[in-house]
């Protein structure tokens, strides 16, 4: 074995092939390297050393260390808000996701047929996504307003009996589960541009073998939409768990509102213990993987890859 | 659900009795779901043409006339602060087309590297940048901010701009990467006989066919930083510097003790924050229709 040899042969070749390509590459995905070591790794690991540590940014001392105590104070429940915001967060994603595949569903097979005028009408339905949310919770405070507002107006004509919306505990989860149904054209367009690229050549083959509406959609349609369905579906946990701006700005009696990064964002900003913080948005990066991963792991039993054979 | 999925299948002359009642069920499905989507827009327009009066009539009027377009001119100067919301304005539309110049730029520039080369820890480097985009946003929020505190740039647009040049989202670099990955390879061939390098390729070979590519980019980059809040909400502290997400938040707190007098002017804010975005939505929709059906599809 003469190591030696074989280095500089290694290194011949390195030399020889691609030396200048490697470093022209690294040039050009530099930025990235930097951003990425500066924005997104360097904060994670000193995110997760504060959130061992008591830390007031207003004093002039450094982060004392605590070990597990923000962990502690936050699962022993000496804050309650904690599990109040996880459960308003964890409601909020388990009826708002669902609800939002659904209507997006629907609305996605309405709008993918070749009518004429579609194209106004899946303007109308996307519209509502690409408005800043901030504007968003504007008009809906509005609209929710008890005396004066539409929403109340309308439940009148119906001879229904008035909500307050926003100021009746009961209500405010709900009041944020129809902001998000407003939006949900993004996940509606992506459904658009996959039904579309169904081949007809399986509804072809789907009506020959005499399969009917409900059968085509089930066993052609729905296989071939279980990957968007999936990405929607991870996005959208991602998103609920993210839910920030719209109730800065819509509120919500008695906490109801206190959806978690809002609570994070309390807990950091209004109170200044930057160590609890970091270890709520720790447990929060770890509920996200935790439920993404179960999502994950879940999808061969109902995603359908191309060319993979499915019985059922 | 199964009359919807009717047209998906093909099948049946397009003019039967059946598929004509589909079309007409579809469309009243349509109608009343576009104006329930539509009604918020209106509301917000009727409002902003109201006079304080109008605002709490009972019932609602939804035309008010004579519409009141003083109110347009009004709410600029609502916000107590100089320049008022034509202020933010501005504001916002500094940083937005800061950040829409630095993302456009360095998402295109490290894309070209992962798409048009092989180096070591490429496919690593690359899976990373993926997995950052699954990234919630919450866990380097504090730690981010306690290094623009130290480095003093509280209160300045720093920390909402300089994070766009080192590509801010990892969105568009995949949708360049994307992008050029489809483009011959003879082109840079050819480009690399004459004697250019890499980045003499990448300026004047693949910009120059990347314009819709970049127009896609810089669509995405304005809306998001034109809608960003939380951004501006911990980094900005004079109203002066304010942007008009915070802008409009603020005004909003300072008339929640007048009650519902001066929603219309509220409203007239909102639309100032909205309407740029619908403008862009209509010039650019291909961008915007293109972007997010990528987003779904790839794999």
């Amino acid at each position: 074995m003469n190591t030696g040899e074989k280095r500089r042969d290694l290194a011949g070749t390195i030399r020889r092939m691609f030396r200048w390509e490697w470093v022209e590459a690294y040039v050009f995905i530099s930025p990235w390297l930097v951003g990425f070591t500066v924005f997104v790794l360097g904060p994670m690991l000193f995110s997760l050393y504060l959130s061992f540590t008591r830390y007031d940014p207003r004093s002039v001392d450094l982060p004392a260390w605590v070990g597990l105590d923000n962990y502690r104070y936050a699962f022993d429940n000496v804050d309650e808000k904690f599990y109040r915001s996880l459960v308003t967060t964890g409601v909020y994603a388990a009826v708002s996701i669902p609800l939002g595949l659904v209507a997006s569903l629907a609305l996605a097979l309405l709008l993918a047929r070749d009518l004429q005028g579609i194209g106004i009408f899946r303007t109308i339905f996307y519209l509502p996504a690409v408005l800043p949310t901030i504007a968003v919770g504007m008009v809906f405070i509005w609209l929710f307003n008890t005396e004066f507002g539409l929403v109340n107006f309308v439940l009148q004509q119906l001879h229904l009996p008035a909500v307050d919306w926003l100021g009746d505990p009961r209500s405010v989860l709900p009041s944020y589960v129809i902001v998000s149904l407003w939006s949900v054209g993004g996940n509606m367009m992506v459904l658009i541009a996959a039904i579309k690229g169904i081949p007809r050549a399986l509804y072809e083959a789907a009506i020959i073998d005499g399969a009917g509406t409900w059968q085509r959609f089930r066993h052609v349609t729905l296989p071939q939409l279980s990957f968007v369905l999936f990405f929607n579906l991870v996005t959208g946990i991602i998103g609920a768990f993210q839910v920030f701006d719209i109730a800065y700005v819509m509120g919500g009696t008695g906490d109801r509102n206190l959806f978690y990064v809002l609570y994070v964002y309390q807990a950091a900003w209004s109170r200044h213990k930057m160590g609890y913080a970091c270890a709520l948005a720790w447990v929060l990066f770890g509920i996200v993987l935790a439920i993404s991963s179960l999502v994950m792991k879940s999808s061969p039993l109902w995603v359908y890859y191309e060319g993979e054979k499915r019985t059922s | 659900m199964t009359t919807t999925t009717q047209k998906s299948a093909p099948g049946g002359s397009a003019l039967s009795r059946g598929t004509r009642s589909i079309d007409l069920i579809s469309y009243a499905l349509l109608g009343v779901g576009s104006l329930v989507m539509l009604t918020p827009f209106l509301w917000m327009v009727s409002t902003a043409l109201k006079t304080p009066e109008q605002v709490l009539h009972w019932p609602p009027v939804l035309v008010p006339s004579p519409p009141q377009w003083s109110n347009f001119v009004e709410f600029w100067n609502a916000p107590p602060v100089a320049g008022g919301f034509f202020r933010f304005t501005l504001n916002t539309l500094f940083v937005a087309i800061v950040c829409v110049v630095g993302e456009t730029l360095s998402a295109t520039f490290v894309a070209y590297g992962f798409a048009r080369y092989r180096f070591p820890g490429r496919d690593v480097l690359f899976m990373i940048l993926l997995a950052t985009m699954m990234l919630p946003g919450v866990v380097t929020l504090v730690p981010t901010f306690l290094m623009f505190k130290q480095l003093g740039w509280v209160d300045t647009y720093l920390p909402l701009t300089v994070g766009a040049f080192f590509p801010g989202s990892p969105f568009y670099i995949f949708l360049a990467r994307q992008f050029f990955l489809t483009i011959p390879a003879e082109l840079e061939e050819a480009a690399r006989l004459d004697g250019c390098n890499g980045i003499q390729i990448f300026w004047y070979v693949f910009l120059p066919l990347s314009r819709p590519l970049m127009v896609t980019i810089a669509v995405f980059s304005f809306t998001a930083h034109w809608k960003d809040f939380l951004g501006p909400l911990l980094y900005l502290n004079s109203p002066e510097k304010f942007t008009l997400t915070l802008g409009l938040t603020w005004f909003k707190q300072s008339i929640v003790g007048q009650g519902a007098t001066s929603y219309h002017l509220l409203m007239a804010a909102t639309l100032v924050v909205i309407v740029p975005i619908l403008l862009l939505f209509f010039v650019a929709q291909r961008a915007f229709t293109e972007g997010i059906t990528m987003t779904g599809l790839k794999d």
